[in-house]
């Protein structure tokens, strides 16, 4: 499992992503979804998803609906067309970000000695 | 997907609903999760009971508010400004007092800066921005009033104490405002939201019995600051043992309750048995010495009284062949006259407070710790207060003795009047005028002074025979 820690820059960057793939979705579609993709290695808690959907819908990223569903209120998240011209932008930056860090892993030019 | 049926959902979103998830759509989201994360658990062929504790345990309800908390520190701007106030101040505020009472107790300079500006930090920021933070984070309109009153008597209690440890005038009214603030707003405030959030039934009466403890306690505390003497220790001891009852109950309840035991509740025993128990013996044993300090100073001003009663009675005795004998006699008979007034204002201080524990009353014999009520304020209103009978009949008792010692010796040496007036108490800036061994003292002290007052006349009387001679 990959620690929250490491998680915690790209959390936004993995909800937009998924968002743009599959329309809307609800909370807890998008922690199962993440651990199904990811075969259990990031599961994301409460506590770092509500946070992160919260904040990116303040700032217009992602835009709200919320639906009666069996005896609750059911809260589905969904892009903005602001949101549909960040995810690219922020796809592109974590996936620059990890070939840098690619760069620095690998055992030809840096810091693992084999 | 096994659906939940609407009894499992109401039980959810009441159990969810306790704490107090106020922001924005967070409560929906967080309900839904749940109830998904349950459906998924008896997806697998647990219960209903089963399956929702084990979600409960993954996620911690009492993490709710913490999600609640990080949801609006990223969100709200004006929260996390707050947010990051709150903390500073309030360690920063808390760390310049710590230091303030570490200066005034070793006496280093600087200790009145430090403490004036730890008050102020907190006063003026940490109060404001923490009631601003619980305000966003409940949102309940109900707890508006418990915010403000905590608001209130905090700041005034903080202030109020500022202003007693600089000696600043007015520090006895801004305490009482912030004790009465705190007992009749603030705790009843506080009982009413605990009361409305509490289901176990169980566990309201230790609320009350909690609230009537801090209450003694308050009262306790009040009258210590004012010191007024009305109902003694009596209400600490009181409040001390309802601790001793609500807490160990409140303990006991919390077990039977919860699984696991977490450090904040482990902290706040810890804590108050850190601070009931030093603070208690503390304050009982200088309350000790405190008292043990009135009573030698009272007994060495009434030894310098016997004193001085000798001196004059061998000097009246070694003038007896004086030609001014007569006149000798007079200064005596007018001296004895304003002593035995005042002895008998101290008798009857005495019998007022409430006597003596063993038999001796007023005299040289009078044992001051025997005194029933040492530091009883009323009989020394009623007795020695300026306006009082007694001190009207006194005072005018004083003036025509002085007169009457003047015309007799022809001299303004003997004429302390305005000095023995002064021993007596006295009401400046309308302070507290005694107790009763301070008024016993400063009896004492003004009979020392008359019959100074008496040793002089002999002293004049003589020599201006000396001089006619």
């Amino acid at each position: 499992m990959i620690s929250s820690e490491l998680l915690k820059g790209s959390l936004k960057t993995i909800v937009l992503k998924l968002l743009e793939e599959n329309g809307r979705m609800y909370g807890y579609e998008i922690t199962r979804k993440v651990e199904e993709i990811t075969r259990g290695k990031i599961m994301l808690t409460y506590g770092a998803l509500y946070p992160v959907l919260h904040k990116l819908e303040s700032e217009g990223v992602l835009q709200v609906e919320s639906e009666n569903f069996n005896n609750r209120i059911r809260i589905y998240y969904s892009l903005t067309p602001k949101g549909h011209s960040l995810v690219k932008e922020k796809v592109r930056e974590l996936a620059e970000f990890i070939s840098t860090l690619g760069i620095i892993l690998d055992p030809k030019q840096g810091l693992i000695y084999e | 997907m096994s659906d939940l049926s609407t009894t499992h959902v109401d039980l959810i979103i009441r159990e969810v609903s306790r704490h107090q998830i106020t922001f924005s759509h967070l409560f929906d989201d967080l309900i839904d999760h749940i109830c998904c994360d349950v459906e998924d658990e008896m997806q697998n062929g647990l219960p209903f009971e089963k399956a929702y504790s084990r979600v409960k345990e993954k996620i911690g309800f009492r993490g709710l508010n913490k999600i609640q908390e990080e949801t609006l520190y990223a969100v709200d701007t004006k929260y996390r400004k707050m947010k990051n106030t709150m903390k500073i101040t309030g360690i920063a505020g808390t760390v310049l007092l710590g230091f303030a009472a570490l200066s005034k107790i070793m006496h280093w300079p600087l200790a009145g800066i430090l403490l004036v500006t730890g008050a102020f930090l907190l006063v003026a920021f940490f109060m404001p921005s923490s009631m601003m933070v619980l305000w966003k984070e409940s949102r309940s309109k109900k707890s508006l009033f418990l915010f403000v009153s905590a608001f209130l008597a905090g700041t005034l209690f903080i202030v109020g104490v500022m202003f007693k440890v600089q000696h600043w005038p007015g520090s006895g009214l801004i305490i009482s405002l912030a004790i009465l603030s705190g007992a009749l707003l603030f705790l009843p405030a506080m009982l009413m939201d605990k009361i409305r959030n509490e289901e176990d039934g169980r566990k309201k009466p230790l609320y009350y019995l909690g609230f009537l403890a801090v209450f003694l306690y308050l009262a306790f505390l009040w009258q210590k600051i004012m010191h007024w003497q009305y109902f003694g220790t009596l209400a600490y001891i009181f409040s001390i043992l309802l601790f001793l009852v609500v807490i160990p109950l409140y303990v006991y309840q919390e077990w039977k309750n919860e699984k696991s035991v977490d450090e904040k509740f482990i902290f706040i025993v810890v804590a108050l048995v850190a601070i009931l128990l030093p603070s208690s013996l503390i304050s009982l044993n200088l309350q000790q010495n405190y008292n043990d300090g009135f009573f030698t100073l009272a007994d060495k001003s009434r030894e310098t009284l016997e004193f001085q009663k000798k001196v004059n009675a061998a000097l009246f005795t070694s003038y007896g062949d004086s030609v001014a004998y007569a006149e000798m006699v007079k200064v005596q008979e007018g001296t004895s006259r304003v002593i035995q007034k005042m002895e008998a204002i101290k008798s009857r201080l005495v019998d007022l407070s409430g006597g003596t524990k063993g038999a001796s009353r007023t005299g040289a014999s009078m044992n001051y710790g025997m005194l029933l009520n040492p530091f009883d304020p009323v009989s020394t209103q009623t007795l020695l207060s300026p306006g009082s009978e007694t001190r009207s009949e006194l005072d005018s008792l004083l003036t025509s003795y002085l007169n009457e010692m003047k015309n007799l010796t022809g001299s303004q040496v003997i004429d302390p009047g305005s000095g023995i007036m002064a021993l007596l108490p006295d009401k400046p800036d309308g302070r507290d005028e005694g107790t009763l061994i301070t008024s016993i003292h400063a009896l004492n002290l003004a009979e020392t002074a008359v019959l100074q007052v008496e040793s002089n006349g002999f002293k004049c009387l003589a020599r201006n025979h000396m001089k006619s001679e």
